[in-house]
């Protein structure tokens, strides 16, 4: 490995704004193309925020919905992005970049579980009141 | 995209079907890997499971409950991103290198401040409900 010291940051306001919003946007744009499970959790939360219109919920409610749709995407996001890192030091399987995807995918797991938990808590007895 | 690397092809040869259910299998080996060999995924389960039944004793409410259910996948999470994190930095250098250091100190960073967040949300939901069941806990008054 070369000795390359951790760059100084001279500047604390990046006059380059335009950098902030670029590369996010192309990152987006990556994981819509080519990631599935991001297609898959676009598709749910725009269900979810649908049925949430249907029955109504409250400000809090749409507060704990929106956090939950932060988490997930931006989960998925984080696990595409150790992915490639993975990808782009080795492309032999290695028991280190097999835990590594693996856990990373764990996370996505535990994410989607919670927010899963969670949105049932939030809309299953507003559908049962209605229904029954 | 103008490029795509050899993975991102095979990636995408490879059927949906196939590519989800692959995915929720490696998902679980990561899990029981995290299960098995992190000391910090098995310290949280031992207070996540105090948490939750503290609130089944203490009768939380229901957006109480939804709040105590993100805030445990939030800190489970970024647990797990923690260990992946690692796994990439061991993986690509295997000598001490300042940037190497940068990057597991503020992952492990991340999994603190969670913690400290979680730690204060929790201690607001529950706190008051403790003080209401004894209230010999008030010492001062």
């Amino acid at each position: 490995m070369n000795t390359q010291e951790p760059k100084k940051r001279t500047k604390l306001v990046s006059l380059k704004f335009n950098n902030l919003i670029k590369y996010p946007v192309e990152g987006i744009k990556y994981a819509f193309k080519f990631e599935l499970s991001m297609t898959i959790h676009v598709i749910i939360t725009v269900l979810v925020s649908i049925l949430g219109f249907l029955v109504k919920l409250s400000l809090t409610e749409w507060l704990l919905v929106l956090v939950m749709y932060g988490f997930v995407l931006g989960g998925e996001l984080v696990n595409t992005a150790i992915e490639a890192t993975v990808d782009l030091y080795t492309k032999k399987s290695d028991p280190r970049a097999m835990t590594a995807k693996d856990t990373a995918s764990a996370m996505v797991l535990v994410f989607s579980i919670s927010a899963a938990i969670g949105g049932t808590l939030i809309f299953a007895p507003k559908i049962i009141n209605i229904l029954f | 995209m103008k490029e795509m690397d050899e993975t991102t092809i095979k990636k995408l040869k490879t059927p949906p079907f196939k590519r989800l259910k692959n995915s929720f299998k490696y998902s679980f080996q990561g899990l029981i890997y995290a299960f098995k060999y992190e000391m910090s995924i098995t310290t949280y389960s031992i207070i996540v499971a105090i948490g939750v039944s503290f609130g089944f004793w203490l009768g939380n409410t229901l957006t109480e409950w939804i709040i105590i259910i993100i805030l445990i996948g939030l800190i489970l999470g970024i647990e797990l991103i923690n260990t992946s994190l690692e796994a990439v930095v061991d993986l690509c250098c295997h000598e001490i290198h300042p940037l190497a250091k940068i990057a597991k100190d503020t992952a492990s960073a991340a999994t603190f401040v969670l913690s400290i967040t979680t730690l204060i949300s929790a201690s607001i939901i529950y706190l008051p409900k403790i003080l209401d069941k004894f209230p010999f806990l008030i010492w001062w008054q």
